[in-house]
């Protein structure tokens, strides 16, 4: 044996032999978390709330829900180590949900502990439970046996039809530090015996500040430019004689954001919008079929999204909660200097808002 | 070695040594005799009224050939002796050592007066040419060697009838003198890989060489290697697309099989049915097959490092059935995955010795019993049957059976270390593997060819198919003198 084969062997005895079986993680000895709740408690401690999947088939049982009260959450694992069998792992989180109570109070702290642990998923999704987010948890829907999984699935099918937004730990993260936006999330609420996504939640910085409801996270969606498909129900007119609903669906949608300063340096931003749909459903007197009255419908489509959009960011602008990110593009019309000699949460709810926006009706209808 | 206990030399140094005492002896019947002493099997037919004896084995002679050409044409005939033996089938031979050899090759010798005459008369046992058991295809010649190198040699010659192609026969085996032959084709192979696989052969010394496959461990650049170094095959057409490629082929008298050097790992991975195929079947095929070795090696191993330390990795609704499955067994997932492992090679060798009528009992053992049972006893879970069983029937994808024995054994270090380091560990383990590849040589060309050294031109031949009017020129390996083998116009 030569002497370099030699030392290769023994390094790999050595490397073998010494590191031992420590930091194996044999699969049916662990306990995956699934879906963390936090609560805020009236003592200023926090509440935790988890649930883990169970595997056995004899079991009646579908999930183990463990609590314990503690000021962090790897503080609190400790203390729900002592009431089950299994090794409680973080590689499987899915959804991390937190109360009412403790959003407004901030969430930084506890959204920095899950962002150190690096078996924890960057796309753990952060959501806001309307209330209590351990109650949520605990409950018993007779339907849904695991209300955890019955969540993370609730909101990935609304998410794609853009009735919620998946909003993760990597996202959320990222809004936080980013210049001129602000994080938003989801929200969900108990409705008996079944939950629903129930609007989006805004922030300021890491705190809670308002809500929007849930016929408002299109409206948003198409604001932000991400929005591909999905059903969109407008009331051009709530009158209850003329009542006058439309139903767009398979929209398609384009953003252009133009900032201007004026003398005083207040900004002016102008949204400059297309948006393509067909019409599946319209209660009102116009005729489709007829060009001219449809390109009425299309002005008055545009017209009601308008005052909408308007109505919306005032609301954000009231609790200065920047969601659109409308700062960003302010940030990019001015130097970086300027831009950090202007204190933007002042300035924000000062903004000039507007939108032009571009209908186009695409199809609506088998019969002319 | 054939050595006793009582004999202080072994045969070959024997044989050594009679060499330089009897480098002259003229033959004569008596030490004929003498040597051929306590050979039931020789046949002696003495002529006193010709002075003539005639020497043969029996077993080894055509016996019409005799009758015709040497009883008829000496004996029975009214022509003076000296002047029947004068006729061109017999040959003078004037060395015993010669005569002796001649008589072992099948041949009569033909003594009169102090002059002895050897004739050409073998017919030793063969078989009929029958579809080779260890290459089939499906479409194309199925035609495969039989153990008779005069046949496997006309199997070749009638594929390639062209003067360049030059077969060179050596011998190896000091007792067994078995007939080497080294072929290639002239003017496209790169005359050093015929001179160093000469020299290879010819450095051989042992007293018996009884397959290729023996022979080409001995010619092997490096024994150590758990990788096989030259492609072998039962099929003349594919040894003749091998010889037009600018390789040596070397078959072996009493063989069916050939090899081919120098060979790379990819070729291991081809088969003659891709070619015959129409070459989006081929490409996709030999697609799969690489697809295979990937199972073969990992999937078992995957399953080890995963079960023991990933379970990240997997997802939600995947996880809770591999824990409620694995929840019932007794063993870490090491223990569990060779126990299976193990009885799935025991049935293998299992279904390999035995005749295929009992081989399909071993199956239906094997496949309902075993792996039925063993998940209901709790002994393995579901999913790591599923997983041995798919690289079980991946390793038999590979169509070289060496290439996949090799795979098969390879794959137990990769379920080791992947109990030790996890995924780590199975990517360590690959890049062991293939910085080993790197270095192998066969027949001192690289093992990786179109991979290090990197040759992008011979990728149309090795992960895909493409269709003949791309595939131009010969493997960058052989290192051919004519490159260009394809002028056809587009």
């Amino acid at each position: 044996m030569t002497n370099k084969s030699f030392i290769i062997i023994l390094l790999f005895l050595l490397a073998t032999l010494t590191s031992g079986c420590r930091d194996q993680r044999i699969m049916e000895k662990l306990g995956f978390t699934h879906t963390v709740a936090y609560d805020l408690l009236p003592n200023g401690k926090t509440a935790f709330t988890l649930t883990l999947p169970k595997a056995d088939k004899n079991s009646e049982a579908h999930q183990e829900t463990l609590t314990a009260v503690s000021d962090s959450y790897k503080d609190a694992t400790i203390i729900m180590g002592r009431q089950t069998h299994f090794n409680l792992v973080n590689g499987q989180m899915r959804n991390v949900l937190f109360g009412t109570a403790l959003a407004k109070q901030g969430l930084w702290n506890h959204l920095n502990a899950l962002n150190r642990d690096p078996v924890v998923s960057p796309l753990a999704k952060i959501t806001i439970a309307s209330g209590n987010a351990g109650d949520i948890l605990k409950k018993d829907y007779k339907e849904h046996p695991k209300p955890g999984k019955y969540i993370d699935l609730l909101l990935d099918k609304q998410a794609k039809n853009f009735a919620s937004y998946r909003i993760t730990l990597f996202s959320f993260s990222r809004d936080y530090y980013d210049d001129g936006i602000d994080p938003i999330a989801p929200t969900i609420k108990d409705n008996g015996d079944t939950l629903e996504t129930f609007g989006l939640a805004l922030f300021q910085d890491d705190k809670y500040v308002t809500k929007l409801p849930p016929k408002d996270t299109i409206l948003f969606a198409f604001l932000t430019g991400t929005f591909r498909k999905g059903n969109w129900n407008m009331y051009l007119s709530e009158k209850l004689k003329k009542k006058e609903l439309v139903v767009l669906n398979y929209l398609n949608s384009t953003k252009k954001v133009q900032v201007t300063h004026d003398q005083t340096g207040t900004p002016h931003i102008l949204y400059d919008l297309t948006l393509k749909g067909t019409v599946v459903d319209y209660t009102g007197p116009l005729n489709l079929s007829i060009d001219a009255e449809r390109h009425e419908l299309e002005k008055k489509i545009g017209d009601h999204v308008r005052a909408e959009a308007k109505r919306m960011v005032a609301h954000m602008q009231k609790y200065k909660a920047d969601s659109l990110g409308i700062g960003k593009h302010v940030r990019n019309s001015m130097s970086y200097s300027q831009w950090k000699k202007m204190n933007w949460r002042e300035e924000y709810p000062k903004v000039v808002f507007d939108c032009k926006i571009k209908v186009t009706i695409m199809e609506y209808g088998t019969f002319r | 070695m054939l050595k006793k206990n009582n004999q202080p030399q072994s045969i070959s140094e024997l044989i050594q040594k009679e060499k330089i005492q009897e480098g002259q002896l003229p033959p004569t019947l008596s030490y004929t005799l003498q040597e051929f002493e306590d050979c039931s099997d020789l046949t002696h037919r003495s002529f006193p009224q010709k002075k003539v004896d005639i020497l043969y084995f029996g077993n080894l002679v055509d016996k019409d050939q005799l009758e015709r050409d040497v009883f008829q044409a000496v004996i029975y005939t009214n022509m003076d002796t000296q002047t029947a033996l004068s006729q061109s089938q017999f040959i003078k031979v004037v060395d015993s050592k010669e005569c002796i050899h001649g008589i072992l090759a099948g041949g009569a010798a033909v003594f009169y007066e102090e002059q002895a005459y050897m004739i050409e008369i073998a017919a030793p046992p063969s078989r009929a040419i029958t579809p080779s058991q260890a290459d089939p295809v499906i479409t194309g010649p199925h035609e495969g060697f039989t153990e008779e190198a005069s046949t496997n040699l006309s199997l070749i010659r009638k594929r390639l009838q062209s003067s360049h192609l030059k077969v060179i026969k050596l011998h190896v085996g000091e007792i067994t003198k078995n007939d080497v032959y080294v072929l290639y084709i002239k003017d496209i192979v790169r005359m050093e890989f015929v001179e160093d696989m000469k020299q290879r052969i010819m450095d051989i010394e042992m007293d018996a060489v009884f397959d290729t496959n023996m022979l080409l461990q001995l010619v092997e650049d490096d024994v150590a290697s758990i990788f096989p170094q030259y492609l072998t095959t039962e099929r003349p057409d594919a040894i003749a697309s091998k010889l037009v490629a600018g390789k040596v082929i070397v078959l072996m008298a009493g063989s069916p099989t050939a090899f081919c050097a120098p060979s790379t790992f990819f070729e291991f991975f081809t088969s003659s049915d891709d070619y015959y195929q129409r070459w989006l079947i081929g490409t996709s095929t030999r697609l799969l097959r690489f697809i295979a070795l990937i199972i073969t090696i990992s999937f078992t191993a995957l399953y080890v490092s995963i079960t023991t330390f990933h379970y990240e990795m997997i997802p939600e609704s995947l996880l809770l059935t591999l824990s409620e499955s694995r929840s019932r067994v007794p063993f870490p997932p090491l223990i569990e995955a060779l126990l299976m492992e193990a009885t799935i090679e025991l049935l293998r060798e299992a279904g390999a010795q035995l005749p295929t009528k009992i081989g399909q009992t071993i199956g239906i053992v094997g496949g309902i019993v075993i792996g039925q049972a063993a998940v209901q006893a709790g002994l393995t879970s579901k999913i790591l049957i599923i997983a041995v069983a798919s690289s079980a029937i991946a390793s038999f994808v590979i169509p070289s059976y060496e290439m996949s024995a090799s795979l098969r054994v390879l794959r137990f270090g990769f379920i080791l270390i992947a109990a030790i380091y996890g995924n780590l560990g199975l990517a360590l383990g690959l890049v062991a593997v293939v910085i080993h590849m790197c270095g192998l040589t066969s027949l001192r060309s690289s093992y990786l060819t179109g991979i290090a050294p990197l040759k992008p031109k011979d990728w149309k031949d090795i992960f895909i198919r493409a269709p003949f009017s791309m595939l131009r020129t010969r493997p960058s390996q052989s290192k051919s003198t004519n490159n260009v083998s394809n002028k056809m116009k587009r």
